[in-house]
């Protein structure tokens, strides 16, 4: 039977629930069991699915019931429920922001602009609104601040990023500008347009997957470790599998430049030196605006 | 060739970022965000998300950035210098211990006597204070004479300590899965955990030339403690530090015609009965009162390395990634949150709200309210 509403989860489900209730000791933050039941709601809720019951139980065992109750009880507005999260969260918060943005100061800055938002001091129609309401349990509540920060730390930057005046970004060449120095090479642009053409079908026939994985390696400068953490692999093998990627890529390239455009040797090197100095620089990826979703 | 590989990786970085999307309105929340990070998705939303994270910059950022947060953490943990003379000393002591009982074993030919006295001073102090550790030690010890005594006295033929039988209804434990602490557990790294860049310095011909395990100024943990390179290691240098001699639970014997097969880990509780067996992608089985073994789901695909059972209705497991379950009935398990994100390969629980978890790393974590917080120690 589809849930309609956080009664009729703590109707067909009222022992699932109430077990959490006392797991999660939410009663320790006077939270009832109702508010309690409107949390794990909306939890499913956001799960987008409509799972079999069975399924609803197994998702609500995987929550973070305690993190959940200390986050609904904040966003209450009950008083020992934020200090104990201020308790709890102050320094991980600190810790986080500082990791991000790799200075002190900013970091204090970075972290101590979202105690607001999470205390909920903006009120809409009689209501505080809190950030905490999006947390729904499916992560712990500390890696949820972290992905808070990172978010807000990633789109201030990229902000600034944007009001950057072009004259400031090094290399860049607006489309249809002459190039500082004449072209000794008539087939230059052939090379770089084939070049560009074999790579970009090269790394569409890559799986998701491993194209997140090179992104994270030569993009984001992540560590073997890092890039492991976030995808659940170990160190060997994210090595190694950066390593099948990488040969897979350059044997596409090299195939499509030798057999399908019939190159030379040395006209691929050509190729690969005008590449490596030139790339075709497309503003308008540069300057669209990220939303937030 | 070099300066090709070079070339190569420089054609590759441009090409993957103009590939990259500058973030649309299709990017996750934090929520997703935060669910992908601690691997609660399916695997149908993780692929999902990972086809948007492919493209996208501003995920990619900002997961770079929870990254790099992990890693500040993980290197705090392992550059905490108060453990780690503590985990020397334990781990001394373990070594020289079963040195002394193997070396007067061989010499002596008494060997019961021996064992037992050398397994009696290999405890180490005890993670837990109070009057329900006290309990639990002297019966640890007991069942872990008795097993090390009955390994002896098998290598040289003669005749061990006779255990208690097992009561009615329980099942017969497969060899490779005994248990020999009744409130605590121990668990063998598996070689795929993650251990610092040490993993990779340990094979660097499988490394291309451009690849490095450590970049600039980011928060790359210290080297490894000694006691903690090899994942062997892990559970002799937990053994020093819990009080009485365990016995890892998950290693893999050969069996058949030498294939290594993946172990299951068994918890007891205080009368030796084998309640549940703990296994890779977060399986866990629950003996039932008819004798059979019945999945209960857990809502995690980690690996469980370890469980610690006080009663037959309380259980706490632990395993990779700081993955910490806990029923308090039995049956239903609910994930508490975590001080670590590192394997933890140890549990020791009182109660349903006390109990303490190690982890690969050798630091232990304590909790007497459930796992709402934790303290180092």
């Amino acid at each position: 039977m589809p849930l309609e509403s956080p009664a009729d989860l703590l109707a067909q489900h009222r022992a699932a629930v109430a077990r959490l209730y006392e797991s999660s000791q939410a009663a320790r933050w006077e939270v009832s069991l109702s508010q309690f039941a409107d949390a794990l709601y909306q939890s499913l809720q956001r799960r987008q699915s409509d799972p079999a019951d069975g399924a609803i139980e197994d998702f609500l065992n995987s929550l973070h019931v305690a993190d959940l109750a200390l986050a609904t009880a904040c966003r209450l507005g009950i008083k020992l429920a934020w200090d104990d999260f201020v308790a709890r969260y102050r320094a991980v918060l600190y810790d986080a922001a500082r990791a991000i943005v790799r200075d002190d100061a900013r970091g204090r800055e970075l972290a101590d602009s979202l105690y607001a938002d999470l205390y909920g001091l903006e009120i809409r129609a009689g209501r505080r609104r809190s950030l905490l309401q999006y947390f729904d349990g499916r992560s712990s509540l500390a890696t949820w601040l972290h992905a808070v920060l990172a978010r807000r730390f990633v789109d201030s930057y990229r902000q600034e990023r944007r009001l950057t005046s072009i004259d400031d970004c090094p290399g860049a060449a607006l489309p249809g500008a002459d190039s500082p120095a004449e072209p000794p090479d008539p087939h230059r642009d052939r090379y770089l347009g084939l070049m560009r053409e074999a790579l970009e079908n090269a790394l569409r026939a890559l799986a998701p997957k491993d194209r997140l994985r090179l992104s994270y390696y030569y993009l984001e400068n992540l560590t073997l470790k890092q890039i492991g953490g976030l995808m659940g692999e170990h160190e060997s093998s994210v090595s190694r599998r950066l390593d099948r990627s990488r040969k897979s890529l350059r044997r596409q390239v090299e195939r499509a430049l030798r057999r399908e455009q019939r190159l030379t040797d040395e006209q691929i090197r050509l190729c690969y030196d005008y590449a490596t100095q030139e790339w075709p620089f497309d503003l308008t990826q540069a300057l669209s605006v990220p939303e937030r979703s | 060739m070099q300066r090709r590989d070079q070339q190569f990786d420089s054609i590759l970085k441009r090409g993957l970022d103009a590939r990259r999307e500058s973030g649309a309105s299709l990017c996750p929340d934090e929520a997703v965000l935060a669910a992908y990070c601690d691997r609660s998705l399916s695997a149908l939303q993780t692929a999902h998300w990972e086809e948007h994270f492919a493209e996208c910059a501003r995920c990619q950022a900002m997961l770079a950035a929870m990254a790099r947060v992990r890693s500040a953490q993980d290197g705090a943990v392992a550059r905490a210098p108060s453990r780690r003379w503590e985990l020397y000393a334990a781990l001394a002591a373990a070594v020289i211990g079963i040195s002394v009982a193997v070396g007067l074993m061989r010499r002596n030919g008494s060997s019961l006597e021996h064992a037992q006295y050398a397994a009696q001073n290999m405890a180490g102090p005890s993670p837990l204070r109070g009057e329900a550790q006290s309990k639990a030690p002297e019966a640890n010890s007991q069942i872990a004479l008795n097993e090390l005594s009955n390994r002896k006295a098998a290598e040289i033929g003669q005749p061990g300590v006779a255990q208690a039988p097992p009561p009615p209804g329980a099942r017969e434990v497969a060899p490779r899965a005994k248990e020999f602490a009744k409130q605590s557990s121990l668990a063998c790294c598996q070689p795929e955990s993650r251990l610092g860049s040490d993993v990779s310095r340990a094979t660097p011909q499988r490394q291309p030339p451009s690849y490095r395990e450590s970049r600039g100024s980011a928060a790359v943990p210290a080297a490894p403690l000694p006691g903690v390179e090899a994942p062997e290691s892990a559970p002799m240098a937990a053994a020093g530090a819990e009080a009485g001699a365990r016995i890892a639970a998950s290693e893999a014997p050969m069996v058949g015609f030498g294939v290594a097969q993946p172990a299951m880990v068994s918890v007891r509780t205080a009368d030796n009965i084998e309640r549940w067996r703990l296994g890779a992608g977060g399986s866990i089985q629950h003996l039932e009162p008819d004798g059979s073994w019945r999945r209960q789901g857990s809502g995690v695909t980690a690996a469980l390395r370890a469980g610690a059972a006080p009663s037959p209705t309380t259980c706490w497991i632990v395993g990779t990634d700081g993955t910490i379950l806990r029923t308090i009935d039995g049956e239903h398990w609910q994930k508490i949150t975590s001080p670590t994100q590192s394997d933890l390969v140890a549990v020791f629980a009182v109660d349903a709200s006390t109990a303490s978890v190690t982890a690969a790393d050798g630091q232990r974590y304590s909790t007497s309210d459930g796992g709402l917080t934790w303290h180092r120690g």
